[in-house]
């Protein structure tokens, strides 16, 4: 054993990359199965409807159909959902979105499983649908669920909100539309489920909460969770999309009418779209007063975000968007009210940014405008107001932790891209297209916030020889946590990173340490391991031996147990914001970006040629994943920037397939240069944070200001599709959507909110956290 | 119907329907998943395998239409002993690989763009491989495992 | 019917293909790229498919024959864009076919598939059009492809005809031509629209894709390029489109793309001091 650090910081090479390359079965989709059987899943033919009659005879009687279930097959509780269960398993009295299950099908084959789908019959009574999340808050609007559309209302209130506007030397105030952007993993959802000889039920499935799925599927079958055994790990790409669940429930009901036989759900792309959680499409109305010296004075901000017909994450994605409203300044007022709202626009949750890059976007738009309007430099007025140790953001969180701001900056200023800015704008090739270069600051709240239990564990397992098995419900996802984790337990124990098997994922072997989700992962992982590794080298120590190898011997001799387990719970901050539920975080990951576009003036198109991409991670556990993680964020960026939507029309999906939601390609990443700041985290384990969501929450600012600065127009919907920005260049009006119509129904909006809130009965629907007292809005 | 190929070297022999795609039978009725199907319209490039000597997306290819072919998958890539394909290794060394799952299909295109054209510009790296999708890596480090390939098999 | 039980024919030669053609509802399978992917969403649902791979031999093949190059239906995008006569000789065909899809999709789509498909998105079509190709039905008879084009998937053939093969006129070497295509992202992409142009002294040729029900010919546009106008020429384009909204792009800014994709191509071509833009520089 030695304290000299050898594997943290080091660019290992992944530990998952070699099966993964030679196409082993090691994703639950992949497995191998034995006498399987296949099921399917029937979704809503309406966006919202009465349902007034399910008939399966049909369906039943198709030879090779094993069976059919409907909401009368749901033992259990028929809802699920990460906070409120709202969103049933199968739906009995009504539908609310196009993905909605209506029944499940096992059968011989899949399209023997697609035939039986076919003949299940299904009355409706089409209800008028709610399709506008702004609509829906107001008065008359068409109810999604009967507690009302408003599943959460935040309101923040902080300083002297109106005498900062009527002191202010500048006020800039847009609407700002972002999109419903899919996660397009590239595997879609799926896995096996089967009742064991042993009576316990297995689920194979790609998943970021094991603990929390097992919970969910127990619930809904009412049975004992240690009756149930989620393996959830690798996953072909989440990036949120399947933190809730996903097919779990499904293999859970089939598999109990399936003889033990194993059976498997492989969704197809199309109904991956449909059915699966989006990031929430958010309309921001912003408005930001900064003085003549350019010190930002206050912030104002009416947020609405669509989480579709179920809440899912909605509240949380809110309430993180929110916390986040003030980005990396002081703001020494504030007045944000958000909304998240039901509709029947398929449903939203958990997205990489978490809400951070809908409210980001608008805020360093409004930034861009201010340091045009003042004649500054946009970066110079940044540094102006950047919080430093020891503010406090523009909630009130006292931000004690390290702040990695200033550093972040600086990296951002000293890259290429922004110091080369000039060189490199008039290098364009052909004349009719024109370059600019802007830039986007960020920090992201990291764990899950004030309040909300977090936590992690581990256990590591000596092996016969000297090598570890070491288990964490922390899923592999595509992020390298794996690598990282064998890193951590390489050091922690002073073995070879060779030496250590990770086990992810599965309820079976490790304790529960939470989510893959809130850039938590190597943070809790990687505390979780070292605490245990402390107890294994007591176990080591209590041996006498001189090895691990020899250890085991003795510790098998003596009858001891060589499986040892340590946890710990997550920082959080002393105070919380009243009224935001699980506000504030502690723990902040930082970042910056510049972009270098050029635009086509004769079509609208931008092609993004540079990042400068900037960290701050902490210490970096592995340099390299670091720069894969920056790379593919930036990648995801810019997708949301100029090319992703899922078209939702009366609740209707017109894109659900690769060739309408595009992604981008090759040809359409810039390069990336990525530069990592570690700000030293003292809480953190080996001085680390985690950085998984920072890179994709700066790109769509930096694009959107070097699109002005190419072109001098500002976007204010993404994606910024060619026809956004051509339109916008010609001056199209219909390119701003701020009318004083628009203006009419946000001011409508407000009023309505307020009053949903004030008639709201204590108790009824989402327990809602109490705002501060509500002016006249 | 029967059909005949040669996968990986190996003459098969299994009973399909014939407008079953020719990923279908490769993974579910010969177990070789090394190719996925993550968009099931060629849009994606998961499922890329060479077919006589040429990549096509196996979601796309009709069964009947793989009579007699030659079929060259990700699993027959590596060396018997499991030694990874000089190009298998770039992507590791390269650090390419994230989640993974696009990963088998952007290496059959790599390694045959590479048997095509052993020394591509990056132009041309970027035009062989614009046919594959990943969500995760940003293609950088794709990129970069190709030239590192390139620089290797030379 | 199931997809399981449809059957496939693969027919060892012409003949034998065109009379199974002739069974109502079967249907030509080449590279599948689209036919593959109508049949999964089950947009086509066919008797039987006729599966045309084995007649390789016969009708994938790149021929020239003095002033005229022949393509075989069977010829793929890849092949073509290996070919050096191709890239010499029908350098506009090359440019189109360089932007349909990503090799693999290139490895697998021919070019009789391409025009039989009939779609106005379909992207060496443009090309197709600008060559004023003919294609070869069933081996024997030639029709123009304005002519062979009715609307979206609708082709003047009769039951059992088969796209054999299409020929045209090998480019001067004294002309300059380009396409140029707009998608939403760089690769793998529909066209929202697209321009061909070829232009030589007194000769000009302008197709538009994916802005009307089939390819269109804009003579309009062309004889104002002859003449030296190149803004005429643009508005004729954009006169000529009769593009639809859709999830993609508005028919407003298709529009507004025939024209300029045009004279983005002539400045490609020519240079942006020999072409005055319409609509003005934005800055």
């Amino acid at each position: 054993m030695t304290n000299q650090q050898t594997w943290i910081g080091k660019s290992v090479h992944r530990v998952d990359a070699p099966a993964k390359l030679k196409g082993e079965p090691v994703y639950m989709t992949d497995r191998p199965l034995e006498n399987p059987c296949f099921g399917r899943v029937l979704r809503s033919r309406y966006p919202h409807a009465r349902i007034l009659r399910i008939d399966t005879a049909k369906a039943s009687a198709l030879p090779g159909v094993i069976c059919v279930l409907t909401h009368k097959d749901v033992p259990g509780l028929n809802g699920f959902g990460i906070v409120i269960p709202d969103q049933p398993v199968l739906c009995f009295d009504k539908v609310r979105m196009m993905g909605d299950a209506l029944a499940l099908v096992a059968a011989e084959t899949p399209e023997i499983a697609a035939a039986a789908l076919d003949l299940i019959e299904v009355d409706y009574e089409p209800l008028p649908i709610v399709d506008d999340a702004l609509a829906a808050i107001m008065p008359g609007s068409p109810l999604v669920h009967e507690t009302g559309n408003i599943h959460l209302r935040t309101v923040i209130r902080r300083g002297e909100v109106a005498q900062a506007f009527a002191e202010a030397a500048v006020v800039v105030d847009h609407v700002y539309f972002t999109p419903r952007q899919a996660h397009m993993f590239l595997e879609t959802e799926g896995g096996v489920g089967q009742l064991m000889p042993n009576g316990e039920l297995h689920i194979w499935c790609p998943a970021q909460a094991a603990f929390r799925d097992r919970l969910q599927v127990a619930r809904l079958l009412g049975w004992d969770p240690e009756r149930i055994r989620e393996y959830s790990s690798p996953s072909g790409g989440a990036f949120g999309g399947k933190d809730e669940l996903t097919v779990q429930h499904y293999l859970a009901l089939l598999a109990l009418h399936t003889g033990g036989r194993p059976v498997k759900i492989h969704l197809s792309r199309e109904e991956s779209t449909v059915a699966g959680i989006k990031r929430h499409p958010f309309m921001v109305q912003m408005r930001t007063a900064a003085a003549a010296d350019g010190t930002f004075l206050a912030q104002e901000a009416f947020v609405v975000a669509d989480t579709g017909a179920y809440a899912s994450l909605g509240g949380p994605v809110l309430n993180l968007a929110i916390e986040h409203i003030g980005g990396v300044y002081r703001f020494p007022s504030l007045n944000v009210e958000g909304y998240c709202v039901y509709t029947n626009n398929g449903i939203s949750g958990a997205f990489r940014g978490f809400g951070v890059p809908q409210v980001l976007v608008a805020l360093e738009s409004n930034i861009d405008e201010i340091a045009r309007r003042l004649g500054r430099d946009p970066l110079d007025l940044r540094r102006q107001n950047l919080i430093q140790r020891g503010d406090l953001s523009a909630i009130g969180n006292p931000m004690t932790t390290g702040v990695g701001n200033q550093a972040v900056l600086e990296a951002l200023e000293n890259s290429p891209t922004w110091k080369e800015r000039t060189a490199k704008k008039a290098a364009v090739t052909d004349p009719w297209k024109r370059r600019g270069v802007g830039i986007g600051l960020c920090m992201q709240g990291l764990g899950l916030g004030k309040g909300i239990p977090d936590y992690g564990a581990a256990v590591i397992e000596l092996l016969p020889g000297g090598k570890f098995k070491v288990g964490i419900s922390i899923q592999e996802i595509g992020t390298g946590n794996q690598t990282a984790y064998a890193q951590f337990a390489a050091e922690a124990l002073g073995c070879d990173v060779a030496d250590v098997e990770v086990i992810q994922g599965d309820t079976g072997y490790s304790a529960d340490a939470g989510t893959v989700t809130a850039t938590r992962s190597v943070f809790t992982g990687g505390k979780a391991i070292q605490i245990t590794a402390e107890k294994m080298v007591a176990l080591l120590r209590s041996t006498g031996a001189e090895s691990y190898a020899a250890a085991y011997a003795v510790a098998r001799e003596r009858g001891l147990e060589t499986k040892v387990r340590g946890s710990f719970a997550w920082p959080e901050a002393d105070e919380e914001i009243p009224g935001a539920f699980g506000l504030p975080h502690h723990i902040y990951g930082y970042g910056a970006q510049a972009a270098l576009v050029e635009v086509d003036t004769l079509t609208g198109e931008v092609q993004v040629l540079e990042v400068a991409s900037v960290v701050d991670t902490g210490k970096s556990i592995n340099p390299m994943g670091v720069e894969g993680q920056s790379e593919g964020g930036v990648a995801q960026g810019v997708g949301l920037a100029l090319m992703e939507d899922t078209v939702v029309r009366e609740g209707r999906f017109l894109n659900a397939n690769m060739s309408n939601y595009i992604i981008p390609t090759a040809g359409d990443v810039p390069k990336v240069e990525t530069f990592i700041v570690e700000v030293h985290e003292e809480k953190g384990p080996s001085g680390a944070k985690g950085m998984g969501e920072v890179p994709i929450v700066p790109t769509m600012p930096a694009i959107f200001g070097a699109i002005y600065d190419a072109v001098g127009v500002q976007m204010f919907r993404a994606p910024a599709t060619p026809e956004r920005v051509y339109m916008a260049m010609m001056g199209d009006p219909s390119a701003t959507e701020d009318t004083p119509a628009l203006r009419a129904r946000i001011a409508e909006g407000r009023r309505a909110g307020l009053a949903a809130q004030l008639h709201q009965t204590e108790g009824e629907g989402y327990a809602q956290p109490k705002g501060p007292e509500d002016e006249e809005a | 119907m029967e059909l005949k190929m040669n996968v990986n070297g190996q003459p098969v022999a299994v009973e399909v329907a014939p407008t079953e795609p020719l990923l279908q039978v490769l993974r579910e009725r010969l177990g070789l998943v090394g190719a996925k199907e993550p968009c099931g319209k060629g849009e994606c490039g998961g499922c890329t395998v060479l077919m006589n000597g040429q990549t096509v997306n196996a979601c796309l290819v009709m069964a009947a239409q793989a009579e007699g072919a030659e079929v060259l998958t990700v699993e027959g890539l590596a060396a018997p002993d499991g030694k990874l394909h000089p190009v298998q290794q770039a992507f590791v060394e390269a650090g390419a690989v994230q989640c993974g799952y696009c990963m088998t299909g952007m290496v059959m295109s790599a390694f045959s763009l590479l048997q095509q054209n052993p020394q591509p510009t990056e132009a041309e790296i970027k035009e062989g491989m614009e046919g594959n999708l990943c969500r995760c890596t940003g293609y950088q480090k794709v990129f970069d495992a190709v030239n590192l390939a390139a620089g290797r098999l030379r | 019917m199931l997809q399981a039980d449809v059957p496939v024919y693969t027919p060892a030669t012409l003949a034998e293909a065109r009379q199974l053609l002739q069974e109502p509802g079967t249907r030509p399978v080449a590279g599948g790229t689209d036919a593959m992917v109508r049949f999964k969403d089950g947009v086509w649902r066919p008797t039987a498919w006729v599966n045309l791979l084995r007649l390789r031999g016969e009708l994938a093949y790149i021929r020239e024959d003095g002033d005229w190059l022949e393509v075989g239906a069977l010829t793929t995008f890849s092949e073509l864009l290996a070919s050096r006569v191709v890239r010499e000789r029908a350098p506009l065909l090359a440019k189109a076919v360089r932007t349909v899809g990503g090799p693999a999709i290139r490895n697998m789509g021919t070019i009789g598939g391409n025009i039989g498909t009939a779609s106005p998105a379909g992207d060496s079509l443009p090309a197709l059009y600008a060559l004023d190709a003919e294609v070869l039905v069933n081996g024997v008879t030639t029709i123009g492809i304005a002519e062979l084009m009715l609307g979206p998937g609708r082709l003047k053939l009769q039951a059992g005809d088969l796209i054999t093969g299409v020929r045209f006129r090998a480019q001067a070497p004294d002309e300059v031509c380009t396409f140029e295509k707009l998608g939403l992202r760089a690769a793998h992409a529909i066209s929202l629209a697209s321009v061909a142009v070829r232009l030589a002294p007194g000769m000009a040729r302008v197709a538009l894709g994916a802005v009307a029900p089939t390819v269109i010919r804009v003579p309009d546009a062309e004889a104002a390029l002859v003449a030296g106008h190149a803004a005429a020429a643009a508005a004729a384009a954009q006169e000529a489109a009769r593009p639809i909204s859709d999830v993609r792009a508005s028919a407003e800014y298709r529009r507004a793309m025939a024209g300029n994709l045009l004279l983005r191509g002539l400045m490609r071509m020519l240079g942006p001091n020999l072409v005055s833009p319409i609509g003005g520089d934005p800055r």
